[in-house]
Order: structure tokens, then C-alpha cells, then sequence
């Protein structure tokens, strides 16, 4: 499968630069992947803070792999779906195109490093639980 | 490129304020926006935890403000009412509800939900 378009939509759109119809189907596809992710995510909070004699720490959150497995795909999926929520919303107000082009990036750059930073964070966590200083 | 001042037609100022279109509506953008401010700033304490905090618990330490936890209801009621805003535009999309009555009435079911989860999350917090 090469692409998701119809071949007619791939032939008429083949001149433009801008992609609409992968935004908006990435959009439904990490919503709809996350409604059991975001149950699960109650459920094992409430679960987890009953559970807990002492005042539960919040990285009791990564505590088995499963959990860690979970918590990654949530998170991640969470900031790429808020990513093209904004960009939307960005879309919607701002027509002028050197700040539309900075403000794009920014959230795109900001976004990216969040996702990287905190995968690579967690899974430091989960697999040597080190010291960095 | 020249800056083109244009106005964008008015949708808030003379709309009426119905629960199915303009309240939903609003709310899912307003919400989407707070909720992912909120998500960022959670992945950045979990990160921060992780790194310079584990044997300490600095995310329970930032409870003992009010604001915090005023702060945090409403990330959570945020969170929660995108849920089930969400959930309803994901029917629109499987071409489910489209009609005035029924649209009206799984906003009002969407928004009840939302708060009852609120409740359930908070009192179990």
C-alpha cells in the first residue's frame, strides 16, 4: 500500500505541497487508538494510589513493564494527537505566513523533544534506574 | 508577502449558545489546548522526577499548594470532557448522530459524563 489517498486523489494533488487528508486521518487514528490506552491509564491509577500503604510516588507509574509499555505509548500518542490539534487550531488564526511558518515549528520542535526526552527517560528508568549526578 | 488583514466572520459574539454546537464546540478546542499545555508540563515533571527526584517524591511535594490542585482539576476535567467530546466526533465521522435532537442529547451525555469522572478521579486522588 503506497499511499492512503484514492488514485484520483493522488493524481489531482500531486502539484501541491500541502498534505490535508494524512492529518486529518493520523488525527482519528491516534484518537481512536487512544480511548483504551486513556481507560486503562484511570483504571491503574485508581488501582494503583488503593493499593499503596504510603504516599504513593508517581513513579510507582513504571513500575512493571507492562505499565511502562502503556504509559510510553499513551504519553506519546497524546503529544503527536495534541501536535495536530494545534496545528489546526493554528491554521484556523493565523493567516500570516512568516509567524504561521515560526509558530508550526515551535510547536513542532517543542513537541518532538518532549516525545524523545521522555521516552529516552523512562526507559533509562526502567532499565538501569542509574544516578546521572 | 503582504499582510492581509482580513476579519474573520463572527462565530462567538452573535451566536446563540446552544449546548449541542456552540458549547461543545468551543469547549473541545478550549479544552484540547488545556489538556495538551497540562500533558506537556506532566511528561517534563515525570522527566524532572526521574533524573533529580526518585528517592524524594517532588510530584507529591507540589500538592501541598491550593493552586496546584486547583490546577490539576482542571486539567483533569479537561482531559475528561475532550474524552467524551472526542468520542462524539468520532461517531460524526462513522456518520452516527448527525441529526439536531439526537446531536443535543449526546452533548448533554458527553458533558455528564465528563463530570462524573472528574468526581470518580478526584475522590480517588
Amino acid at each position: 500500500m503506497r499511499s492512503m489517498k484514492t488514485k484520483i486523489a493522488e493524481i489531482n494533488s500531486q502539484g501541491s505541497r500541502n498534505t490535508g487528508s494524512k492529518h486529518w486521518l493520523y488525527e482519528r487514528l491516534s484518537a481512536f487508538l487512544l480511548i483504551p490506552l486513556i481507560i486503562w491509564f484511570i483504571i491503574s491509577i485508581i488501582l494503583m494510589i488503593q493499593e499503596s500503604t504510603t504516599t504513593p510516588n508517581i513513579l510507582d507509574l513504571l513500575s512493571s513493564p507492562l505499565r511502562t509499555i502503556f504509559i510510553l505509548i499513551m504519553a506519546n500518542l497524546m503529544l503527536y494527537h495534541g501536535m495536530l490539534g494545534i496545528f489546526v487550531i493554528m491554521d484556523d488564526y493565523i493567516h500570516y505566513k512568516p509567524i504561521k511558518i515560526a509558530s508550526r515549528m515551535s510547536i513542532y520542535i517543542i513537541t518532538i523533544l518532549t516525545m524523545i526526552s521522555f521516552t529516552i527517560s523512562v526507559l533509562t528508568y526502567h532499565f538501569h534506574n542509574i544516578k546521572i549526578w | 508577502m503582504k499582510n492581509k488583514n482580513r476579519p474573520l466572520s463572527p462565530h462567538i459574539s452573535i451566536y446563540k449558545w446552544q449546548i449541542g454546537s456552540m458549547v461543545t464546540s468551543i469547549g473541545h478546542r478550549a479544552t484540547g489546548i488545556l489538556s495538551y499545555g497540562g500533558i506537556l508540563l506532566f511528561a517534563w515533571i515525570i522527566i524532572i522526577n526521574i533524573y533529580a527526584g526518585y528517592e524524594k517524591n517532588y510530584f507529591a511535594c507540589l500538592f501541598k499548594y491550593k493552586i496546584m490542585k486547583i490546577l490539576f482539576n482542571l486539567w483533569i476535567f479537561s482531559l475528561y470532557y475532550h474524552f467524551t467530546t472526542g468520542i462524539r466526533h468520532l461517531f460524526w465521522d462513522m456518520n452516527y448522530g448527525f441529526d439536531i435532537k439526537i446531536a443535543n442529547k449526546t452533548a448533554i451525555v458527553a458533558l455528564i459524563a465528563a463530570i462524573i469522572l472528574t468526581i470518580i478521579t478526584l475522590l480517588a486522588i
